[in-house]
């Protein structure tokens, strides 16, 4: 099996994640609209509604992945690993706006409480969609991290958003019963503290990831050392290491001793730079290597 | 361009936009006060919108004043992208105040507003769209100059702005042709412009973000300028994207295989002057050479006659009726195959005729007693090595000579036919 192949699966897997997903949102939505018509329950609709946003992150994700798999073209030299960022930062704007609209509700709900209906079709319906909600989130924060896709990572926080979500329409029940009003909407506040965070972190993340941002110093370090460890690389400048979706991309000088050693010689010794790189990081997509000659420093 | 030069331009685009912030703010000042002095709802609401072109040109000011700082561990290609990502943030702006501002004109068509005739109003709308236009004109300048994205989105915001405040004056026409709805329409066509405008610069900058070779002619362009050094055999894998104003690209290129380290390394110097020299936007250049992936080594030898290998070898380059071609596989095996020379039979230019004919054949090396000075040219320009012939007249002799790389190279005759 080829590196390529390794990477597509790794992004199939990704694509099958969102997918999954997607439909689970989906399903979910159709299930509050019909109970929230039988039942009139304009909170559940409002809530239906919501459900439609998650479901627009979702497919953005999934778009996201299934653009990655594509191979590079003449536009696109580099591939489309980068959608990945684009889709996660987008997920990220989506959900600043979730959160201010959040925010400014429960803000206005300080003055005029809201009136809850005790109908236990909500707090069934409540129940059930933080339980699948959590699922998911598990479901796709684990995926994410497997194939270190910030577009899953960040649907993650999402869907728990969404379980916090529930969590607030049940406590708001019980509290209203107990004749407490200012608990919900500062549950709510702190609620979209916590999307404003998971945002703002992700969205960094992905600005980063778009600005050529290279990962951790100790994986830069690593790869210096495993280009330095190849036998006959007497030095190494100018390494570049750059993130692009879930990949990662090298571009190194690579120094080698005399003059007159062949270009053959030193080709092989690139190459055997290469092998190694890419055989001990697997998120490595492509390693360029520019051999120059070694200036003895006295 | 130097680093220093390259943060120089990028300083320019800064102050432009600094400058920029500097005058919109100005502006949304000065609406305030007369809105508030004549108690114009309709200046108070402009100022608001002031609010965004403040946005923009303070995220523009900001974008390139981060992109001008050196490239460090964590960021090795520099900060360049920031000024792309100031650009995605105008680019949002005007889609969204474009979408605004089709809302409320599809408002005005269905419930058409009285118009303030407020002098008060004219006076700054004519301030507003004057200063806007001046605006629109000095950043497209500036940024057609630091060849920044960013700062020619911001010219075309402020052009939105001088559209704006000419339909104030619009209005007061439309009102006395007695036309109430006709306000609303032409708000309608600013909206649909300006939505169209962000999204296509929405478009651009996403493009660049996700590494597109927006430019495909310089990828022709730097293939022209390696192949052009001697010794290029060739060039594959060109891959150029784009980071703020400037330009980062790779290329493999390929050369003769039986090269030492430092005519290699002097190849690419040149290849790499020589890119940098034309293409001024250029900034990461990475240059991966190796020995030419050919494993088929072609020599021409002219003959006398088209008897394979038995042939008899022709002193004459021009002149000569055939060319046997040999290929020698890398694996010890030969091939060959005699092409007829069918500029022998003309009378001028033989020599360059002949030398077409070789190079149409991709040979990588003539065996030859003399070569004029023409076809000496169109032979080294694309890259095929020449060697002496002497005085040997066997075809098996040469290449065994050759193999043994005991030929010597041929320059050209002063006078040979």
């Amino acid at each position: 099996m080829s590196a390529g192949d390794a990477k597509r699966i790794l992004l199939q897997r990704g694509i099958t994640v969102s997918r999954k997903s997607t439909f689970v949102l989906v399903v979910l939505s159709i299930a509050k609209v019909i109970v929230g018509l039988l039942s009139g329950s304009i909170a559940l609709l409002a809530d239906a509604a919501h459900t439609i946003m998650d479901i627009a992150g979702s497919v953005i994700v999934w778009l996201g992945l299934r653009l990655s798999l594509r191979k590079p073209t003449d536009l696109f030299p580099y591939g489309f690993y980068r959608a990945e960022s684009v889709c996660a930062l987008i997920v990220c704007i989506i959900m600043i706006f979730t959160g201010a609209e959040i925010l400014l509700d429960s803000l206005e709900r300080f003055y005029v409480p809201s009136v809850i209906s005790f109908r236990p079709v909500v707090i069934v319906v409540a129940v059930g969609s933080g339980l699948v909600s959590y699922f998911l989130a598990r479901y796709k924060e684990r995926a994410g991290r497997e194939i270190s896709s910030q577009g899953l990572r960040i649907e993650s926080r999402h869907s728990f958003a969404d379980v916090l979500n529930s969590g607030l329409v049940c406590g708001s029940v019980f509290f209203t019963y107990l004749g407490v009003s200012w608990v919900e909407p500062l549950a709510a506040v702190i609620i979209s503290a916590f999307i404003f965070w998971a945002a703002l972190t992700f969205g960094k993340d992905s600005v980063f990831s778009l600005m050529d941002v290279s990962p951790k110093p100790a994986m830069r370090k690593a790869i210096e050392d495993t280009i330095l460890g190849t036998p006959e690389v007497r030095g190494v400048h100018a390494l570049k290491v750059r993130r692009s979706g879930p990949f990662i991309f090298v571009e190194a000088h690579v120094e080698v001793d005399g003059r007159r050693t062949s270009l053959e010689k030193a080709h092989a010794i690139a190459d055997e730079v290469e092998d190694r790189v890419q055989e001990k990081f697997k998120e490595v997509d492509s390693t360029t290597i520019h051999v120059g000659i070694h200036e003895k420093h006295s | 361009m130097c680093t220093e030069e390259k943060i120089q331009l990028l300083g320019k685009g800064a102050r432009a936009a600094k400058t920029s912030t500097y005058v919109t703010t100005a502006l949304t000042g000065i609406k305030v006060v007369a809105g508030l002095l004549s108690g114009s709802i309709a200046l108070l609401a402009d100022a608001v919108h002031s609010l965004s072109d403040i946005f923009t040109s303070l995220a523009v000011w900001l974008g390139m004043k981060l992109s001008q700082r050196k490239p460090s561990e964590r960021f090795s290609y520099g900060f360049y992208r920031v000024e792309t990502l100031a650009f995605m943030i105008v680019a949002i702006v005007v889609a969204t105040s474009g979408f605004q501002v089709l809302l409320t004109s599809f408002n005005r068509i269905v419930n058409p507003s009285a118009v303030a005739f407020a002098p008060a109003t004219l006076t700054v709308a004519a301030i507003s769209s004057l200063v806007s236009y001046l605006l629109y004109r000095f950043k497209s300048r500036v940024g057609s100059e630091t060849n920044s994205q960013a700062l020619q989105g911001e010219a075309k915001h402020s052009l939105i702005d001088v559209l704006s405040s000419a339909l104030v004056f619009g209005a007061i026409l439309i009102h006395y042709a007695g036309l109430p709805w006709a306000e609303g329409i032409a708000g309608v066509l600013i909206g649909l412009l300006t939505i169209r405008l962000g999204l296509g610069m929405g478009k651009d900058a996403v493009l660049v973000l996700l590494d597109a070779c927006l430019r495909p002619e310089l990828i022709s362009q730097m293939k022209s300028i390696a192949a052009e050094v001697n010794g290029v055999r060739g060039v594959h894998e060109i891959k150029v994207r784009r980071s703020g104003p400037f330009i980062f690209a790779e290329m493999h290129v390929e050369v003769d295989r039986a090269m030492r380290m430092d005519e290699a390394d002097a190849i690419s110097g040149a290849i790499e002057e020589r890119i940098r020299g034309s293409i001024g936007e250029v900034d990461s250049l990475m240059l991966h050479v190796e020995p030419s992936k050919k494993d088929v080594y072609r020599i021409a030898i002219p003959v006398e006659e088209d008897k394979g290998l038995h042939s008899r070898v022709s002193y004459h380059f021009g002149k000569s009726p055939y060319f046997i071609l040999i290929d020698l596989h890398e694996d010890g095996l030969r091939s060959w195959l005699v092409v007829e020379n069918h500029g022998a039979r003309i009378e001028r230019k033989r020599g360059i005729e002949a030398a077409r004919l070789l190079v149409q054949h991709k040979v990588d090396a003539l065996v030859a007693r003399e070569v004029g000075e023409g076809p000496y040219h169109v032979l080294r320009d694309s890259s095929v090595q020449l060697f002496d012939l002497g005085e040997e007249s066997e075809l098996g002799h040469v290449l065994d000579a050759f193999s043994r790389k005991e030929l010597r190279s041929l320059t050209y005759a002063k006078e040979a036919g």
